[in-house]
């Protein structure tokens, strides 16, 4: 057995500071979706005013166009994509005339490119956003009925005192914990989005994740390594020699981080897209791999198989870092545990076959035991079948895991990969050997990967893939799903109601009962844990405690009316009934619902019907069930027009605040005010402020008795601002100071100023943070020089993964999963989901828009067709005898809509291929794709007991899967859909036919 | 030449490497911004990026212009505002912010033109049989600031010159009577009318900012970082490496003969397949088109992009690949500081 090590000591000042930011952490930064040089004076803003020196010259006419009052820094902070981009807001006669980034990044590394200029299309015209035709910056209430757009402007007095008269009214009846907010857009890590959170907390609304509904959350990486997301600095692609992008498109989804992919092939790496269509990062492959849509698995396995014959796998990684060796009974299919083979043993003690002893051995690192480490003393076997005698002195077979694998594995031949994703033998060949003679691949996969019911199984396979190659955890090799900078601070800021110590120890006596502490007590003692993996587990525990909590997926299927539709879909997967699931779930604590349909709904920004399935019982279902729904939010948007009220939200260049902190770069993004918020707009701090202080007058009024919420916890409103305001120590105005105090109670980025970050726009991180969040990187060694590695924790200091076996995960012994037949990572086909038509739906992140921001902007949609596109493939639409730029009909078992068709070569034939997020507005008769989609469910996510599989936000839940939706196509009289329209098309001038030069002169001097 | 224009002092110049361009449009945005927000210009990108093959913006250029082999002027044709650039389309938002829901016919958020073209109408269609050898690339656009500019000969008024500090091309607005003779004759069809002050206009290659030292905002502003900006004659600076040293840099459609100041770095893409799905040792983007866009020298450049690109591959130095990565993004730029003395 080894010796525990000192660097696991972990001393009193230590824990108090890693447990006070924890618990809050998981409430908080734990729901991120929640969802100069100036050498060639390259950098135009220097905060300065610049005018143009008159020459009395015509050229002057320009030269005066680039001049400026004042520059502020700025970032789009609140803008729901992972990039994070440091801009010059430049300021001209008190309006925000364009913006242009700052590029001030250093490179990390000299073998590195550095990060400049980092942007987008999007960022360089969100003033288009700001000043543009969606944006309300008066508060409103309704006057006729929800949807009518029908509104009258209200005083900000008394929106405020008739939202809190109606909520405490709600709450009364229903409870505190039916106040929903749908965690997602419009987040970031100041003050704003702190008080948004922190009224919710504090009235003990629930927090309803949306991450897994929308199709974003890694579930399969949760279940293999036991956290959904992680990933270092985007430079370190440039060092693989090998980068796989497989279900990922950074050259449209990720733009700030694609020229690494593309300087790497320039430093020798090979380029591998993997998708069924050409996509723009697909132009710059060396190898483009069009498998058939949803057939991932199935290629991922092949690969496995070849790698792990090519004489180029890494076995000494796989014996010590992955489940290979753990031994599995064939007779029950789960692991051989401790509490099988003596009376009192110890069920989450797991084992391996000690090949020079011939004898089994108990595995260190898995969750029962107390060595935490994953370095081995013996010589496991990856394969081999072996008779253990259990407790009742019956004889067993047990089987390596890695036995398992290979014999799953053995159907996978070059052949079969090849007959189910439609891509060649040799295509494949190639592509799986340069794979296994790669030093270091690199797989980029990103969020909208998730979208297929069974991506969990190709994130599985593909990890697999890399785990046979110890490529997981090593410089310039791994994978990447996104990971963050964890900011303490706004977690410890969200729960705390004091300041420093006395606030931090108040918040944990909330928290903490006898037995979580005796708990810790212990693991500290016995030294049991990596000193990261206590603050993450603490955070585990502190959400289930103190969080009301539930995901969107899991209430549109109590209350959205879609349980029948839903439960039908399911049938198409497991035999199973969905309910089941459901109702075992619930019984034995897995999952948690809110205790009743939503009443009072607040929308922070987010569009929460935009984006929901089924969007027609959305409406008709469970948006009546909502008594008050108020929109927070900057512009009109679906959900919006679908309110009671309608409170302006100051814009992103109007208000303070922290950008999230994606990993992509190691710096914090500030957003300065550049100008302040428009019309009678306010920033959420001090909105929140306001709501909270008349409800604590109202309920002081009415003596309003403290109330349950979710049988977790007691709440009273009583006190509700007291709580918010911190006693009084922020104000209504003080977003810049709660923004202040969550970057000083942030380690790694304390001491930074806001007056600084107004200066330099940028700061940067010195270390990964206390990786409180499921998010984080796990490398303790990083002190913010050079490029950033996740995952050493285990690989380089041989800590245990959070997973059951404390390994890198393939087998999940779960009763559900081997019921399910998805014990081992296995390939299953897409189900036709929505019936059986021949086009599958995919959708994509969009070029265009950050989902629904910028959709309605006339500089970007001028860039585009101007309306919706389905893509199809030139030579299918052809047959359909759909012509390019025609309304077609999109129909399923859930219904009709329209939609524009574009032709291309880049989508893959029986695909209809469109980048989402488009309004519905945006559709004849207001219908999106969106009411096609019936959004399967797996039931498989509401899996709970051991290990890694239980419900946490950003980590495992319950979601939707767009992606495996079929539909048909026809053509359809382009008179049909115009009788749809209010305004007939009669009247307009068909400017399109028109022949006419458009010069105005008509003669030529 | 119809004028005698002198050889500039020195020459600004651009490169843009299509082995980086994302498609983003940020370049397309950032100009549009800075320079092209009136009512005249709304219809203009003075920057655009093309998806190839397809038929460009305004589509189908050139429809001839440019110059003879001796040296004449060639006519070309003007552009129709809504078959070949795409009309500055007008939406709906107010009416469709209004909408009642509940009623039966509602306005969709659309344009009100009924389009059949815009600038980047044809977006990501490219060409080629699914999956054996369908392709597209980007090409982003600009005015290359010519060596002997059709434009300029073409103007009655003598309202274009060069600028001889740094070879800038521009449409002097004072002078210009919106004959567009110079629309009419620039093959690239980068010369625009503005329909609001009846003049031309035309990329000015950010003059202002590179007065300053600053370089264009097409290219400062581009994330795929594919731009190099500095003087032709500037032996350390990445343009004389690029173009004149590797001769991997090329300008766009040689055979025009105007001689273009702004250079691509020519597009690699991955192999065909044949009828089996088997890789070909051949790259979708036929090296024929591309000597149709590139001309002859096309050959020569992939050959050294794909030597100098080994060389990397075995773990070999080669300046070339380590000036196309762009370590330190900052040296992308290589433009004097304060040219001009502000009075």
């Amino acid at each position: 057995m080894t010796q525990p090590n000192n660097d696991q000591q972990m001393d009193r000042r230590r824990f108090i500071k890693l447990s006070g930011a924890s618990l809050a952490v998981a409430a908080g930064t734990g729901l991120p979706m929640l969802h100069l040089r100036s050498a060639h004076a390259s950098v135009p803003g220097t905060g300065q005013a610049k005018t143009s020196g008159k020459l009395n010259n015509w050229e002057d006419l320009y030269r005066d166009r680039w001049t400026w009052d004042k520059v502020a820094k700025g970032s789009h902070g609140w803008a729901n994509c992972r990039s994070h981009c440091e801009w010059d807001l430049f300021v001209k006669n008190g309006i925000v005339v364009r913006e242009e980034q700052t590029a001030t990044y250093e490179q990390s590394e000299s073998a590195v490119p550095d990060f400049n200029p980092r942007g987008c299309q999007k960022g360089a015209c969100y003033t288009e956003v700001m000043y543009g035709p969606s944006r309300v910056t008066v508060p409103m209430k309704r006057v006729g009925d929800r949807g009518s757009n029908k509104w009258e402007k209200i005083s900000w007095d008394d929106a405020i005192d008739e939202i809190a008269h109606k909520m405490i009214d709600i709450a009364k009846v229903h409870g505190p914990s039916t106040i929903m907010q749908d965690l997602g857009p419009n987040f970031d890590h100041g003050g704003s989005t702190l008080g948004r959170f922190k009224f919710l907390m504090k009235t003990g609304g629930t927090f309803s994740d949306m991450w897994a509904e929308i199709g974003d959350l890694c579930v399969g990486t949760a279940m293999t390594v036991g956290f959904a997301h992680t990933g270092g600095t985007a430079d370190e692609w440039f060092l693989s020699d090998y980068i796989i992008v497989w279900m990922m498109n950074p050259a449209v989804t990720q733009m700030s981080d694609a020229h690494f992919i593309n300087e790497a092939k320039y430093n020798g790496a090979e380029l591998v897209v993997i998708d069924p269509h050409y996509t723009a990062t697909a132009t710059h492959a060396d190898q483009w791999i069009p498998p058939e849509s949803g057939t991932d698995a199935a290629l991922g396995l092949g690969v496995a198989r070849y790698i792990w014959e090519s004489g180029h796998a890494d076995w000494d990684f796989v014996k010590e870092q992955t489940d290979f060796p753990m031994l599995v009974r064939t007779d029950t299919q789960q692991f051989l545990r401790g509490s099988d083979l003596e009376e009192g043993g110890d069920r989450l003690q797991l084992y391996m076959w000690d090949t020079g002893a011939q004898a089994l051995y108990a595995a260190t690192g898995c969750e029962g035991g107390d060595n935490p480490k994953l370095t081995l003393e013996i010589d496991p076997a990856i394969e081999g079948s072996f008779e253990v005698t259990l407790k009742d002195g019956q004889s067993v077979t047990v089987k390596t895991v890695g036995t398992l694998i290979k014999e799953q594995l053995d159907h996978f031949s070059l052949k079969e990969t090849s007959r189910i994703t439609k891509v060649s033998e040799e295509q494949i060949r190639v592509f799986a050997d340069g794979f296994a003679k790669a030093k270091r691949p690199f797989l980029l996969s990103s969020w909208g990967s998730n979208r297929f019911v069974h991506a969990d199984l190709m994130y599985r396979t593909r990890i697999l893939c890399l785990a046979l190659k110890g490529a997981i955890g090593k410089r310039g090799a791994g994978f990447s799903t996104g990971g963050f900078f964890d900011m303490g601070g706004f977690g410890s800021q969200l729960q705390q109601e004091h300041e420093g110590l006395y606030g931090r120890l108040a918040m944990m006596a909330g928290v903490l009962d006898g037995d979580d502490l005796f708990n810790l007590v212990v693991d500290i003692v016995k030294q049991r844990k990596a000193p990261e993996m206590y603050a993450h587990d603490m955070a585990s525990a502190g959400e289930k405690k103190v969080v009301c909590r539930s995901t969107m997926a899991n209430e549109y299927y109590n209350h959205q009316g879609i349980k029948e539709t839903l439960d039908k879909e399911s049938a198409k997967i497991y035999k199973r009934p969905l309910e089941d699931y459901h109702k075992e779930a619930g019984e034995k604590g897995w999952k948690e619902d809110m205790s009743g349909p939503p009443k009072i709904f607040f929308t922070g920004g987010s569009n929460l019907i935009r984006r929901t399935n089924q969007t027609g019982r959305m409406l008709d279902t469970f948006w009546p069930k909502i008594d008050l729904a108020v929109a927070i939010d900057k512009r009109m948007s679906f959900t919006a027009m679908h309110c009671d009220y309608y409170l302006p939200a100051a814009g992103w260049y109007e208000k303070s605040g922290i950008k999230y902190t994606m990993a992509y770069t190691p710096y914090l993004h500030y957003c300065d005010a550049a100008v302040p918020p428009l019309g009678e707009s306010k920033d959420e701090w001090e909105i929140h402020w306001m709501l909270s202080k008349r409800i604590q007058e109202l309920a002081k009024e009415q003596d309003l008795p403290v109330m349950d919420a979710c049988g977790k916890i007691e709440v009273d409103w009583k006190k509700l601002h007291d709580q918010y305001s911190s006693h009084g120590l922020f104000g209504a105005k003080d977003i810049e100071k709660v923004t202040q105090t969550i970057l000083d109670d942030s380690p790694n980025i304390a001491g930074v100023t806001i007056a600084e970050l107004k200066e330099k726009g940028i700061a940067k991180f010195r270390s990964t943070g206390e990786n409180i969040q499921p998010t984080n990187q796990y490398n303790p060694d990083w002190d913010g020089d050079g490029v950033l590695t996740s995952m050493t924790l285990f690989t380089k200091h041989k800590y245990r993964w959070p997973t059951y076996t404390g390994r890198v995960q393939f087998y999940i012994d779960h009763p559900w999963f081997i019921e399910a037949g998805e014990a081992l990572p296995v390939h299953k086909a897409s189900p036709k989901a929505g019936g059986d038509y021949p086009f599958q739906m995919v959708s994509c992140h969009c070029r265009w828009s950050v989902h629904t921001t910028w959709r309605d902007i006339p500089l970007l949609l001028r860039l585009q067709r101007g309306e919706p596109v389905m893509y199809v493939n030139v030579d299918e639409a052809k047959k359909l005898g759909i012509p390019d730029g025609d309304f077609a009909e999109l129909y399923n078992d859930l219904g009709t809509v329209y939609m524009r068709i574009k032709h291309t070569t880049m989508v893959r034939p029986g695909v209809a291929y469109y980048f989402h997020a488009w309004d519905p507005t945006q559709f004849p008769n207001h219908k999106n794709y969106k009411w096609l989609t019936p959004g399967i469910p797996k039931a498989l996510h509401m899996a709970g007991g051991d290990g890694q599989l239980h419900f946490g936000i950003n980590h495992f839940q319950l979601g939707s899967y767009v992606q495996d939706t079929r539909i048909g196509i026809r053509v359809v009289d382009q008179s049909v859909v115009a009788a749809t329209d209010a305004r007939p098309d009669a009247g307009r001038p068909a400017v399109g036919q028109s022949q006419k030069p458009f010069m105005l002169r008509e003669t030529r001097a | 030449m119809k004028y005698n224009v002198p050889t500039p002092k020195r020459q600004v110049a651009m490169v843009l490497d299509l082995n980086k361009c994302l498609g983003c449009h940020t370049c397309s945005v950032a100009c549009k911004k800075l320079w092209n927000s009136d009512d005249g210009t709304d219809y203009t990108y003075w920057n655009n990026v093309e998806t190839m093959p397809g038929k460009g913006y305004p589509a189908q250029w050139p429809q001839t212009g440019g110059r003879t082999a001796t040296g004449e002027v060639k006519q070309g044709e003007l552009p129709n505002l809504d078959n070949a650039y795409g009309r500055a389309w007008t939406f709906n938002n107010k009416a469709v912010l209004a909408t009642d829901q509940a009623s039966k016919k509602k306005e969709w958020l659309r344009p009100q033109e009924s389009p059949t073209w815009g600038p980047n109408w044809d977006e990501d269609h490219g060409a080629g049989q699914y999956p054996q050898e369908n392709h597209y690339f980007y090409l982003p656009r600009l005015c290359n600031h010519c060596e002997k500019p059709a434009c300029l000969d073409a103007c009655p008024r003598q309202s274009i010159y060069k600028r001889e500090e740094d070879g800038i091309v521009l449409v002097d607005q004072d002078k210009c009577h919106g004959y567009r003779f110079c629309v009419e004759a620039c093959p690239y069809k980068k010369v625009y009318f503005d329909h609001q002050r009846q003049v031309a206009a035309k990329c000015i290659f950010c003059m202002p900012r590179v007065e300053e030292g600053t370089a264009p905002a097409c290219a400062r502003q581009c994330p795929g970082r594919l731009r190099f900006v500095g003087y032709r004659d500037d032996k350390d600076g990445p343009i004389h490496k690029l173009v004149d040293k590797y001769k991997v840099a090329l300008p766009l459609h040689p055979e025009y003969g105007i001689g273009p100041n702004v250079f691509y770095v020519p597009p690699m893409s991955p192999p065909k397949l044949d009828d089996q799905g088997r890789p070909l040792d051949e790259m979708r983007i036929s090296m024929s088109y591309l000597e149709n866009m590139f001309g002859k020298a096309v050959h020569g450049a992939m050959d050294t992009l794909l030597a100098e690109r080994d060389k990397r591959r075995q773990e070999q130095p080669s300046e070339l690949m380590d000036l196309l990565i762009a370590y330190d993004w900052n040296e992308s730029f290589k433009l004097d500081g304060k040219t001009r003395e502000v009075i």
